[in-house]
């Protein structure tokens, strides 16, 4: 890829990673998680914070050992973030600290986040009829308070961002990031998702929805991607963080990189609240769009990261997208799903998911699909069943699809390739 | 080459009704949205709010598609199709890709009346318990529960109505959430992204809930006599008055409006967005104001403009933070503060969060189209801290608007503008 061809063509500044953090149901940093990833763990298990023995799933991918000592100790601040902001500001800091971002911040730092409000304690609350006692109640079930305690942590002064598109809203976020410093209005961007499905108001909605797999007498089987006997998605909890920053100033002050974000786009499609369409048009068209916008052609894209919820569902409708968007290539290009491992982080899974692609392409390793073991007629592509492979990936890809039919999709690429 | 986007249509589900010509009357004529609600369902007291009036969700929603709806949700959809039908854009026509959705949205939201039988049952040995509301609770709850309070829910509905496949977001920022959608929505237009896109924002501040998270906050009046309890900038303000309602804008580029002929109601020129820049600082913020305005007016590439929409929430904070920022940026800009004026509708409007921005950039096109700007009511003893010329009174001041700019921030400190031009 010629250097400046972006650049120069559409007048637009390139974009590249420069910090990373995770908090995820298999680690809590990125190296633990890396190696959860490569040995293929999984970290789902019986649901242990809270009691949800009589529900229909019993089981999720709680985050284990996470450190309370790493979260802010100031009370006001511990009162108004929840432990899915807790484990966001774990990741941010991390991603910060990670960058180096701090030595010489830039004049236009922003924060663009994924999330949604969670109320753990709402069913109890409710009962007692005394749902909001605190001042600042109306903070810690407000979406958008994380970014803003992000931005003052941090006093950042560019753009603030919160997107509330369910499984979607980790990488929209990171794809309005990449457009905000693109395009100018920002010089890097804190972006990601922070969230916690182990929560009995989700552990009800999921389950009504019938959405959530039911394998309770073996968890860790549970989350089996296009696998013929999959049954259903697995709640996790977690958080991921990126550090985005314009290229030309990150190679200035010799920052490390961990690739350049190439491609973003967003797409919608109308058909149900649940579902995706059969024929996967809005995935389709979320992929085509992101390559096109990256410049880069399908044949060049060394691995996707599916969206692969372990739905009926979404995993023969993704198939059928990314045939429909690569081709004849389409069954050469290597296509795992981390939740096999991880569960559904939902508003972090893009970004954790994308974390991911940035560490495939560093490590020239492709991470498995896990509890794959009878193949779907309708699901036939190569999704890196069971162990990880060594692969050199240039180009990789990033896929996510939410209820509601709302699709987002990132481009990756190395940034010496 | 950056492309011209300008508003083609609008929706609007208000405290003054749904149609812009009534909307537009009541503001210049310095009328109050306030009521005493008397009959808010569980908070057993009357509350002071300005609720949404002359709107029955029946003439825009089907019965069945309701049901997936909380009831602000009801609002949005039904904005966004007046907004459609109104530019008269022959969706149909377009390629679907093409065609985008940005909305300002409350984020989830759970009606408790659908999870009180379950959590009664799960809660009736004296005590709330998780097990037994998993097993005896969970089948008394609606299966599509969730779906009801989606974030994405407006969203969701749009592109199922106008095969909206094209750029989108569901912006859940409190009170710069709509603002932004339609800032949003303005670049990825204008940047070619796409061509058309329903922006907007949709919300309730007057739902049990909201009442009930706020009560504890000291950021909601507590004046019992409505119609003067929102008092921006006034030195005897308590607090916001919390409100409801919806308003998308039909966005397009220049280029597709005047190929078809459209009316335009005006031009975005500009959008910027920032955060305060200084730890510590949650909440509406001087250089937040400050810098989301700058960067509005350096993307718009004007300079000061003929009058400046305020956030004007009528919490001190805001207030005073919103009034120095406006000192600093139009001095900044060769430009005498006091000379601009800088009404706040909320005064009339009330403060319906995630929708606010987009009712207030209505209002905001309107004055441009009318040649009249609308005042800020209940404002009689200016806070000495606040001494800029907020166009207070009771009528519309007639004057020549060229350009206006719409100011907004939320309680964690993000801050939006837009800047406004006439056709």
């Amino acid at each position: 890829m010629g250097e400046g061809r972006r650049s120069t063509v559409e007048g637009r500044r390139r974009v590249v990673v420069t910090g990373i953090g995770a908090i995820t149901p298999i680690g809590t940093t990125i190296s633990e998680m890396w190696e959860s990833l490569v040995a293929g763990r999984s970290g789902v298990d019986y649901i242990k914070r809270i009691d949800a023995s009589t529900f229909p799933t019993t089981f999720g991918a709680e985050v284990r050992d996470f450190d309370e000592a790493r979260v802010p100790v100031d009370a006001e601040l511990r009162s108004i973030l929840d432990r899915k902001n807790l484990f966001g500001w774990v990741a941010a800091a991390d991603a910060v600290k990670d960058s180096g971002i701090l030595n010489a911040p830039p004049e236009r730092v922003g924060v663009a986040l994924g999330t949604e409000s969670r109320r753990p304690d709402f069913l109890p609350r409710l009962a007692d009829g005394e749902l909001y006692p605190g001042a600042y109640d109306h903070m810690r079930f407000s979406p958008f308070v994380m970014a803003g305690a992000l931005a003052s942590r941090y006093a950042f002064s560019g753009p603030q961002v919160t997107v509330s598109t369910a499984c979607t809203s980790g990488t929209q976020a990171l794809g309005v990031a990449y457009q905000k410093i693109q395009w100018g209005e920002a010089d890097a961007m804190l972006s990601g998702g922070c969230d916690s499905l182990i929560d009995p108001l989700m552990l009800t909605g999921f389950s009504l929805l019938g959405a959530l797999s039911k394998r309770n007498d073996d968890p860790s089987h549970a989350s089996r991607p296009f696998d013929l006997h999959r049954d259903g998605f697995v709640l996790g909890e977690g958080a991921g963080m990126l550090v985005l920053e314009e290229y030309e100033r990150a190679k200035t002050r010799g920052a490390k990189i961990y690739g350049e974000v190439m491609g973003y786009a967003s797409t919608s499609n109308a058909y149900r609240l649940t579902d995706s369409p059969p024929d996967g048009q809005g995935a389709y068209l979320s992929m085509k769009n992101a390559l096109a916008d990256a410049g880069v052609r399908p044949e060049e894209i060394g691995y996707i990261n599916a969206h692969g919820t372990s739905t009926h569902q979404n995993d023969k409708s993704e198939t059928a997208a990314i045939k429909r968007c690569f081709g004849d290539h389409a069954p050469h290009v290597p296509t795992s799903s981390t939740k096999s491992m991880m569960g559904h982080l939902v508003n972090a899974g893009g970004a954790v998911e994308l974390i991911i692609c940035l560490l495939t392409m560093m490590n020239g390793v492709l991470t498995p699909t896990i509890n794959y073991e009878v193949p779907d007629p309708e699901c036939d592509l190569d999704y890196v069943p069971n162990v990880a492979r060594r692969q050199e990936v240039n180009r990789a890809l990033s896929n996510s699809f939410g209820f509601g039919g709302i699709n987002a999709t990132v481009v990756v690429g190395r940034l010496d390739s | 080459m950056k492309r011209r986007v300008v508003i083609t249509g609008i929706g609007l589900v208000s405290p003054f009704g749904c149609g812009v010509d009534q909307f537009w009357t009541a503001l210049s004529s310095g009328q109050s949205g306030g009521r005493t609600i008397a009959d808010v369902e569980g908070a057993n007291r009357n509350v002071s709010g300005a609720p949404v009036c002359g709107f029955n969700v029946r003439e825009h929603v089907d019965g069945k598609s309701l049901r997936l709806m909380a009831p602000a949700v009801a609002f949005g959809v039904a904005a966004a199709q007046m907004a459609a039908a109104d530019s008269g854009l022959r969706f149909e026509a377009l390629e679907p890709v093409r065609i985008g959705a940005f909305v300002g949205s409350r984020g989830h939201s759970s009606d408790r009346q659908d999870l009180m039988p379950a959590v009664q049952q799960a809660a009736a040995d004296g005590e709330f318990s998780l097990a037994k509301f998993g097993a005896e609770g969970l089948p008394l709850v609606h299966p599509m529960w969730l779906l009801k309070g989606l974030a994405n829910n407006v969203l969701y509905f749009l592109s199922l109505k106008f095969n909206v496949q094209g750029m989108n977001n569901n912006i859940s920022m409190g009170g710069v959430a709509a603002t932004m959608a339609i800032g949003e929505a303005f670049h990825t237009i204008q940047r070619g992204y796409i061509d058309v896109a329903l922006a907007g924002g949709y919300d309730s501040a007057l739902d049990l809930d909201r009442i009930e998270m706020f009560d504890a906050s000291k950021l909601v009046t507590k004046s019992t006599d409505a119609a003067h309890a929102s008092r921006p900038f006034d030195r005897r303000r308590d607090g916001f008055l919390p409100s409801e309602g919806a308003a998308f804008l039909m966005l397009e580029s220049m280029e597709s409006a005047r190929a078809r002929g459209a009316r335009i109601y005006g031009e975005v020129v500009g959008y910027g967005s920032a955060g305060a820049g200084t730890s510590n600082a949650l909440g509406p913020h001087a250089r937040g104001f400050s810098g989301a305005l700058m960067a509005a007016l350096a993307d718009a590439g004007v300079a000061a403009p003929d009058a400046v929409f305020t956030h004007g929430l009528a919490t001190r904070q805001s207030d005073v933070e919103e009034t120095r920022a406006l000192k600093t940026t139009l001095t900044a800009l060769g430009a005498s503060a006091k000379a601009i004026p800088a009404p706040a509708l909320k005064s009339m409007l009330g403060n319906s969060f995630a929708a606010s921005g987009a009712i207030e950039a209505t209002a905001a096109l309107l004055a441009l189209r009318e040649g009249a700007l609308p005042p800020t009511i209940n404002l009689d003893e200016p806070d000495p801290e606040c001494d800029l010329d907020y166009a207070a009174g009771t009528a519309a001041r007639d004057m020549k608007l060229r350009v206006v700019a719409l100011s907004n921030a939320n309680l964690a400190g993000a801050h939006a503008a837009l800047v406004l031009r006439q056709p």
